[in-house]
This record gives C-alpha cells, sequence and structure tokens, in this order.
C-alpha cells in the first residue's frame, strides 16, 4: 500500500494541500464531536444547568433496551442493503455492458432518479403500496389467488422491519450502481480482451477481471452502506413512525428523540456517541472480513 | 515550490472571495433589522398564513394590528412550521439564543423554568383586571409549576370529540348516538356486522391514542385527584392502579371488538379522517380542530350528516362521567431576560393576542380559545363549531396526558398502546411498563 | 459454456425493465399528484386529478417562499460542491499516493464524518457557531455541508486514484508538472467519471440538506428550500397537493445536474480512458 517514490513532495508541502480541507473539517465536525463526548457526561436538558453525573448516561445506554432494539433494527437494514443495494447494483451494472440486455440507455438514466426524490414521497408511496385495505400489494395478491399472504404489511411488528428496508434498498440502488459504472471505466479494456483470446465467456470476465479491479470500490460501498444505514431515519419515519410500538424504530430516530423529543441532550450525545461507536465498530469488523478475503 | 505558493494563494483568494461577497450581503440584512430608538421585540412561532389554520390565522390577524396601533415597536418574527419549530425552540434554549417571546407547550415548561429561562406571568396575568379567571378552567394548567403560570395559553379545545356519521347509523339500525359505554360496544358490534369500520383510527403519530382517548377514558376512571397526586409524585398514585389499567383496558376492549380499522398503526390522523370522509367508517376521534377539515374536505353527503358526542358515561367508573380532555396546547413564553420597555410592550402584545377579543376571532375561525367568549349566541360560526361549542359547555375539561406529563414517560406510554390494540401486550403489562418509566 | 438461456436472457430484461419502471413511477406520481385539490388528493391518492389544478403551483411557490429561497439554495450548493471537489480532490491524492506521518489518523478522521449521526451534532454545532459568531450569515451553511461532504467524496476519489497507475504521475513530473499541476491537470481529467459521480452525490446533499438549514440559519432572507417546504406541514394537516408541487419544482435542478453529469459516467463505458 505505501508507497515511497521519486515525485514525493516534502511533507511539509503536502500538509499544506490538506490544510484548508482539513480545517474546516475540524471545524465543523471535530470541535463539536469533542464537544457532544463532554455533554454525554453530563445531565442536561440544554440550559445553563449542567450536572457531571460520570458515566451513568453510559451505564443506561447500555441497559436501554429501546437503543439495542433500535441497533437489531440497524443492523438488519445494513445487511439487507449490502445484499440488495451493493448486490444487485453491481450485477445490474454488469448487466448493462452486456450486448443482449435491451434499453440499456433507458436503465442507466432512470435507475437513479429515486435518489433524487424527498424521503416523504418515497415513505408515502411506499405506505400506499403497503396499505391493507387498498394497497397494491395485497391487490395484487387477492388477484394472484395468494389470499393467504395478505398481511398488515406496516403493522405486524414481526414482518415490519422487512417491510420498511424494502423502500430504503430499492431507493438507493441506483445509487451504487453509479459508483460501480464510474469504476469500471477504469478497468482497463486490454484486460478484457485479452481474456477473451484465451476465450473467457463474460461471467468468467466478470469473476476474474471486474470483481477483482473492483475490489476497493466493493470495499467503499460496502463502506458507504454501513455508514449511510447507520444513520436511516426520514423514510421510516414516515412509513410508520417508529412504531408498532418501537419495533421499527432506528438509531437515528431514537437519538432524535431523546435529544429533542424528551430534551435529554446530555442522554441524546451518549445515545450518539454510541451510534459512533457501534458504527465504527462495524466497519472494522467489514474491514477485516474484506482483507481476510484478500490473503 | 513558487508555482505552489501562487496556485495556493490564488485558491485561498477564491474561497476568501465566497465567503467575502457573503459578508457583504450580511452587512446589508443586519442593518434592516434596527429600528433607531423604538422598542424590538423578537418573536418565533409557527403560524403560517397560508394554510388556512384557525388559531393561527387569528393570531396573525392580531398581530398585524397590534403592530398597526404600535408603530414605535418592531415585532421581528421568525416563523417556522409547527414540526420545525419544536426543533429550533429546543435547539435555541441549548445554545441560550431564546427570543423574547416564543411558544411552548405544557410539557416544556418544567424544563424552561429549571433553566431560568421563562418569566414567571403571575403579576402580569393579575395585571388586568381579571384577566387570568377569564380562562377557562384547565387551560392555564399545563403552564404552570408549582401554582406559578409561566405562559398564555391561546386555544384550548377539547382533544376528545367523537365525530359520527347519522347517516351510516341510520342505515344499520342505530337510532342515536349511545349513551351508555355498553350502548356504544353493542353499536360497534352492529357497525361490525353491517362491514362498516365503527371507527377509523390513524395512530401512526402516536399521539391520537394517548391525547384523544386516553387522557380522557384515564380521568373518568381515576378522577381528577389520581392525575394530581401522579404529578406531584408523592407516592399516593401509580399507572398500576387499577383506575388506570381500567382505563387501559377500556380502550382495549375496543380493539378487541374490531372497533378500528386493522392498520391504525400505519396511517396517520389525516388518514383516519379520510377514511371517515371517504364513508367507509362511521366514526373518527379526534380534537376539535378537525372539524375545520372535514368541513372542508369532506364531500357533502358526509358533512351533512357528521354530528359530535363525546364517550359515553361509563357505568362502573370511578370518576366524574361529563368530562372532556382539554386545555392549552401552545402558550405564550416570555424569556427571563426581558425588562424594561421592552417587556412592558411584550406585555401588551400578549394580552393583545390572548384577550377576549382575540378569543373571540379564533373562534369565529373555527377553533376554540383558551379564553372565554360571551355572546357566542349571536356570532356567525360553522355548524360544526357552533356543535362543539354547545357540546363543551355541559362538560368539563380534565388534563390532556401529553400535554403535561413528561415526553420519555408519554414515549412509554404511546409505545405501549401501540403494541397493546394489536394484542402484543396487556392492558395490566402495559401499565407495569409505564409504571416502571414513571418511578425512574 | 452458456450461462444464460435465450428464455433467462428475456426474463432478465424483462425484470431488469419493470425495475426501471419502478423507479420512474414515483416521479410521475409526483407530478400527476401535483395538479389535484387537497380533497381529491385525500379522498383518492392514486387517482389521476379531474381538473388539472395549475393554480397549486403558483400557491406552492408562495407558500413554500420557494422564490425567496431559490437563489440561496442555488449559491449555497454550488459553492458548497466546488469546495467538496476542490478540497476533496487534493485531500485523496495526498492519501492515495504519499505516505506521511499522520496519513492513516487523516483518514479515519475522515471517516468518522460519515458515521457521524448528524442530529447527535446539531447542538454542539450550533453552540460553537454561536459563540464564534458565525450563525446566520449567507455563508454559514457552506461550512457544514463542505465539512459533511468531504468523507463520502474522498474516499470514491481515493479508490479510484490508487487505481491509476503511478507512471502517469510521473511521467508528468518528469516532463516539468509541479505537484498542482498534476493533480488538475493530469489525473482530475483521468477521474472524470467519478468526479461526476462526486457532484451528483455531493449536490444532491446540499440541495436537500435540512437539520442544518432549520438550526443555523433565522433569517428568512437566508433560508433554503428544503426548510420552504415543511411550510406545507401544520399542526395537524398537510396540504399533499402543494407539497408536491414544490417538490416538483425543487427536484428539477437536481435532475438536471444528474442528466449534465451522468453522460460523463458512462461515456467512458465504450471506450475506457486509462491504458495501462
Amino acid at each position: 500500500m505505501k508507497t515511497k517514490s521519486a515525485i514525493k513532495p516534502r511533507n511539509s508541502k503536502i500538509y499544506l494541500y490538506l490544510l484548508p480541507g482539513l480545517a474546516i473539517y475540524a471545524f465543523v465536525v471535530l470541535v463539536p464531536l469533542v464537544m457532544a463526548l463532554r455533554y454525554s457526561f453530563f445531565d442536561w436538558s440544554g440550559g445553563p444547568n449542567m450536572d457531571f453525573i460520570g458515566l451513568d448516561n453510559f451505564v443506561a445506554l447500555i441497559q436501554d433496551d429501546v437503543f439495542w432494539q433500535s441497533f437489531r433494527n440497524n443492523l438488519f437494514i445494513i445487511i439487507m442493503s449490502i445484499i440488495g443495494q451493493v448486490g444487485i447494483a453491481f450485477l445490474i451494472a454488469v448487466l448493462l455492458t452486456r450486448s443482449w440486455v435491451k434499453w440499456k440507455q433507458f436503465h442507466r438514466t432512470v435507475i437513479f432518479i429515486p435518489n433524487v426524490l424527498a424521503a416523504v414521497i418515497i415513505g408515502f408511496l411506499w405506505s400506499m403500496i403497503y396499505n391493507h385495505d387498498y394497497g397494491l400489494l395485497n391487490y395484487s395478491l387477492n388477484a394472484a389467488g395468494l389470499e393467504s399472504w395478505i398481511s398488515p404489511w406496516l403493522d405486524d411488528p414481526s414482518i415490519v422491519m422487512a417491510s420498511v428496508t424494502i423502500p430504503i434498498v430499492w431507493q438507493f440502488i441506483g445509487f451504487y450502481l453509479i459508483i460501480f459504472m464510474s469504476a469500471m471505466q477504469n478497468i482497463p479494456d486490454e484486460l478484457y480482451e485479452a481474456a477473451k483470446i484465451d476465450g473467457a465467456t463474460s461471467w468468467k470476465q466478470t469473476w476474474h477481471i471486474t470483481m477483482p479491479m473492483l475490489k476497493s470500490t466493493f470495499r467503499v460501498a460496502i463502506m458507504l452502506c454501513i455508514a449511510g444505514n447507520m444513520k436511516v431515519f426520514d423514510h421510516i419515519f414516515v412509513m410508520t413512525g417508529g412504531g408498532p410500538g418501537s419495533s421499527s424504530t432506528v438509531m437515528a430516530q431514537y437519538a432524535y428523540d431523546v435529544s429533542f423529543n424528551r430534551f435529554e441532550l446530555g442522554y441524546g450525545s451518549a445515545v450518539s456517541i454510541g451510534m459512533l461507536a457501534l458504527s465504527l465498530g462495524l466497519i472494522l469488523i467489514s474491514q477485516i472480513i474484506g482483507r481476510g478475503e484478500k490473503e | 515550490m513558487k508555482a505552489f505558493i501562487l496556485k495556493f494563494t490564488l485558491f485561498v483568494a477564491i474561497v476568501s472571495l465566497l465567503t467575502a461577497c457573503g459578508s457583504g450581503d450580511d452587512n446589508a440584512t443586519g442593518s434592516e433589522n434596527q429600528g433607531g430608538d423604538d422598542v424590538s421585540i423578537s418573536l418565533m412561532h409557527y403560524y403560517n398564513k397560508e394554510l388556512g389554520e384557525p388559531a393561527p390565522t387569528a393570531q396573525l390577524e392580531k398581530l398585524d394590528e397590534f403592530a398597526a396601533n404600535n408603530p414605535d415597536v418592531t415585532i421581528n418574527q421568525e416563523i417556522q412550521s409547527h414540526d420545525n419549530y419544536e426543533t429550533k425552540v429546543k435547539t435555541l434554549a441549548a445554545g441560550d439564543e431564546l427570543p423574547d417571546v416564543f411558544l411552548i407547550k405544557g410539557s416544556m415548561t418544567q424544563q424552561f423554568l429549571e433553566n431560568e429561562q421563562v418569566m414567571n406571568l403571575d403579576e402580569f396575568l393579575n395585571e388586568n383586571d381579571g384577566w387570568q379567571d377569564q380562562f377557562i378552567d384547565g387551560t392555564l394548567t399545563p403552564f404552570q409549576v408549582d401554582g406559578s403560570a409561566y405562559g398564555v395559553p391561546i386555544s384550548g379545545g377539547a382533544t376528545h370529540i367523537v365525530y359520527y356519521n347519522q347517516a351510516i347509523f341510520d342505515e344499520v339500525g342505530i337510532e342515536a348516538f349511545p349513551a351508555t359505554w355498553d350502548e356504544f360496544l353493542a353499536a360497534i358490534d352492529t357497525l361490525n356486522e353491517n362491514d362498516v369500520t365503527p371507527i377509523a383510527l390513524g395512530n401512526k403519530g402516536k399521539w391520537v391514542l394517548n391525547s384523544s382517548y386516553l387522557s380522557t377514558l384515564g380521568n373518568r376512571y381515576t378522577g381528577d385527584e389520581w392525575f394530581d397526586n401522579i404529578l406531584a409524585n408523592n407516592g399516593e398514585a401509580a399507572f398500576t392502579d387499577q383506575p388506570f389499567i381500567d382505563a387501559l383496558s377500556a380502550i382495549n376492549q375496543l380493539a378487541d371488538r374490531d372497533a378500528f380499522n386493522e392498520n391504525m398503526n400505519s396511517i396517520d390522523n389525516s388518514e383516519q379522517q379520510a377514511l371517515y370522509m371517504n364513508g367507509k367508517a362511521a366514526m373518527f376521534i379526534e380534537g376539535d380542530w378537525a372539524a375545520g377539515s372535514i368541513s372542508s374536505n369532506a364531500p357533502e353527503e358526509v358533512l351533512e350528516n357528521t354530528h359530535v358526542a363525546i364517550f359515553p358515561a361509563i357505568d362502573d367508573a370511578g370518576g366524574n362521567q361529563n368530562t372532556v380532555s382539554g386545555g392549552g396546547g401552545w402558550a405564550y413564553a416570555i424569556n427571563a431576560d426581558v425588562t424594561g420597555e421592552k417587556l412592558e410592550a411584550i406585555k401588551d402584545m400578549i394580552y393583545h393576542l390572548t384577550n377576549e377579543e382575540a378569543g373571540k376571532l379564533i373562534l369565529e375561525k373555527g377553533q376554540m380559545p383558551a379564553i372565554k367568549v360571551s355572546g357566542t349566541e349571536d356570532m356567525e360560526l360553522g355548524r360544526l363549531t357552533r356543535e362543539i361549542l354547545e357540546l363543551l359547555e355541559d362538560n368539563k375539561y380534565v388534563p390532556i396526558y401529553d400535554t403535561i406529563l413528561e415526553p420519555a414517560l408519554i414515549e412509554e406510554m404511546n409505545n405501549n398502546m401501540q403494541v397493546m390494540v394489536i394484542g402484543q401486550v396487556t392492558p395490566e403489562k402495559a401499565a407495569e411498563n409505564i409504571q416502571k418509566v414513571y418511578s425512574k | 459454456m452458456k450461462w444464460l438461456t435465450p428464455l433467462g436472457k428475456t426474463i432478465v430484461n424483462i425484470l431488469l425493465l419493470m425495475f426501471s419502471l419502478s423507479a420512474v413511477f414515483p416521479i410521475i406520481w409526483m407530478l400527476y399528484s401535483s395538479f389535484k385539490t387537497q380533497k381529491e388528493f385525500t379522498l383518492n391518492t392514486i387517482s389521476l386529478p379531474e381538473t388539472w389544478q395549475f393554480s397549486n403551483y403558483i400557491e406552492a411557490i408562495q407558500v413554500g417562499k420557494l422564490h425567496e429561497y431559490f437563489f440561496n439554495s442555488v449559491y449555497i450548493s454550488l459553492s458548497s460542491v466546488f469546495l467538496i471537489i476542490l478540497l476533496g480532490f487534493i485531500i485523496a491524492y495526498m492519501i492515495a499516493r504519499f505516505s506521511f506521518p499522520g496519513r492513516k489518523v487523516i483518514y479515519i478522521l475522515f471517516m468518522f464524518g460519515m458515521l457521524i449521526p448528524i442530529h447527535g451534532l446539531l447542538v454542539p454545532i450550533f453552540i460553537e457557531f454561536k459563540n464564534v459568531g458565525l450563525l446566520n450569515k449567507p455563508y454559514t451553511l457552506i461550512l457544514p455541508y463542505v465539512a459533511f461532504g468531504l468523507p463520502i467524496v474522498i474516499f470514491l476519489f481515493e479508490s479510484f486514484i490508487k487505481q491509476i497507475p503511478k507512471e502517469i504521475d510521473e511521467a508528468a513530473i518528469m516532463d516539468g508538472c509541479t505537484t498542482f499541476q498534476v493533480i488538475f491537470k493530469i489525473i482530475f481529467p483521468i477521474a472524470s467519471p467519478v468526479i461526476a459521480t462526486a457532484v451528483i452525490l455531493s449536490f444532491l446533499t446540499a440541495w436537500n440538506e435540512f437539520p442544518f438549514a432549520l438550526v443555523l440559519i433565522q433569517d428568512e432572507a437566508l433560508r433554503t428550500l428544503p426548510v420552504g417546504l415543511t411550510n406545507f406541514n401544520g399542526q395537524y394537516t398537510v396540504n399533499y397537493p402543494q407539497m408536491m408541487a414544490a417538490m416538483s419544482i425543487t427536484v428539477l435542478p437536481v435532475l438536471l445536474i444528474y442528466l449534465a453529469f451522468y453522460k460523463k459516467i458512462i461515456q467512458g463505458m465504450t471506450a475506457g480512458s486509462v491504458k495501462g
């Protein structure tokens, strides 16, 4: 990975280049992060009165059932998304290089479109699809003679997570698709040409050339997937409000509720720090798995 | 290296240019706000003229009137939409940047007071003759801590009104709105037998079951004293007390009898109205504000047949039965730091916005004001508004749980009720869960 | 070896088409719903409008104050995207190409940025901005947009630049290019597909950003579109048709940016740009 090279500028020069970006970043992200870390040691409802309570907030966090339930919900969304978003997006990206696939231009153009729409629109539309009485889904099941499959998709705590995850996966496939499409252009054509001469089928080329060449893109995509899905909130809020009960509550909604509905800013900060720690943990795990495969 | 420095300076120049042209604009807007020697009041609210909601529209008209009468007072309004208002006011509070006058909900009073950010308004409420006594019983309560008031309420309607479609009742053979709880349950069975959803419920926002059902039922079973004890946290009352469990059970009873549409937890209050307006449900239960959207959006044949009622009396319940949950929604609070001339101007303004005259205007627009309004007989009111007004005359306001109790407790209550109505927890277990958070 | 029979290919084609159509439907639904009356929408959310209410658009602009906020959004989003791409590319290049003390730390610090729940930082950022007097300025929002936009583009750029053979840089240096020239004259053009992706993503994020716009700005004159879009939510009612009219207007610039830049992404689908 690390490279010494003749063209390397002096370190001082490198730092100078990094400075403007780092400065803005430190000011907007790192300083407030430290402030949030500090708040998490206080009982604070957002005014001049702050009581230092040590690690109490974190002790409460570890015993907080709703927090852990929301974490499990996030985990579920992440796993589904890695398979659904990254997986399907890659598949489509590959398919769009195949000669027998029709309407490529149309697919390439429109698959990204859901990304530009607000979560309210997506959430609202899917609520209608799931609606028990006149929703498209139950209607189709009925028409297909599958009456026994008809369910209250958003009202049954045991299936609600699956129901709310599908729209999220669906909406962001286009996002990963353009990431893969842009990365695939960086793969030298010569590799494919050489493979063709060797008589490799197109799927073999995908397996032996595209996949390995996109390794770091996969890593970035999975990381974005984890990072993005640890923060999802709006869609689910529009569809279920986090219910029934707290069965579809995710961490970001919980952090928001604690800070802004309950007004417990100290504990809210602890929730946010907890989220950050768990996200970091997940990313580390994914990186270790990724590295393990390489060796 | 030289080239690098050149380019870097160039880059810095671009960045500073971007920010510099910004600060130019800033000066321009800054000077606008300074109005010479006059008093200038900063006010944050969520009133949006264009949405046409009754109380907010009335408040805006009164604000304009006040501004016209007091040319020496400048009011700088920051307007946020309702949902954002709450986030914003709490962030401002956290940064100690609250405006001079702002709106608070009952449940915020305690916290703002603890942080010494709101002013005690007892004196102010007594400055104008008998003003304090003009407020309808129960509308000031949410904004009082230890007997002192910290907010002046604006509207104060009921959060529990049963809207029902008489035509559907007629069709299935229910002649009048049930007079007892048992008859009410029987009516639900009758409606179900005729394939009509008895009550449209949209509890996705989680507050409907609390504001519009439990607050009224709770008081019917527990009486007033129980809730006072809960608030005082004196150990005399608990959520596991039988009367409160009975109140939860009453809601559970409705759910067990399929009184609600199956997707009650995934549709919101406007969708519950939609079900009703489409004639698919015979009733829905919401606050007095719903009269406005029914009047403007319901098809003619539904609107004509819509009447209002409250839960009928419950035989074996211990509290008063002519009660309905209601009282203040939002109230004006004054920043604790305001003094002198400015404070006087603010008091004038708030009085102008919340006195009987203002109340009249709110009522005319179609919402219940927090202040008593006399001579309503001669006023021109919408049919539903008048029906609600008459209905409320015979009934007493009791506290709305979710405007008074602590938010964390409300959250637990709301979550438990959501899972209770789909049979995931029993009323007893729900009560236990609520008590656990309460006693924390 | 045949992986897919002709029948299989047809099925794949049909599935893809269905997926693509599902991707277009929401925007079409939003468009036609924006012409309905509130009453029509309440009574039937999926039907076509009976009469087309063009007045919804005029009202939407007034209620959402779109005409006032539009310029702010354009100015803030474009400035943010410009800075994100510029700063992000430099940082990504340095991290991808050179090893220097602190490289790993900087990389990890930027990774933090992608993971931070924004609502958790809202209050600290508000307090910090208040203390240094940065609230409510025309450039206020650019700072958080750049800061939170940087991480994702840095990761995209970094992983892309790593794939570009180093010999290209070396050759350029031999030819007398400075580092700055190497970055922007040599590598930047090669990276154009991923830059196009980054432009689309960061514009989208800045254009739709809401929590900071709500909290850090007080002045009406400085507000951005997402805040205006919430004007359609009352305490108990939402005017959906007007909200969708407003959203249709605000989504337009994003679509334009997308269509303009996505060509860059796919243009190399036929002709590879790097010959290594």
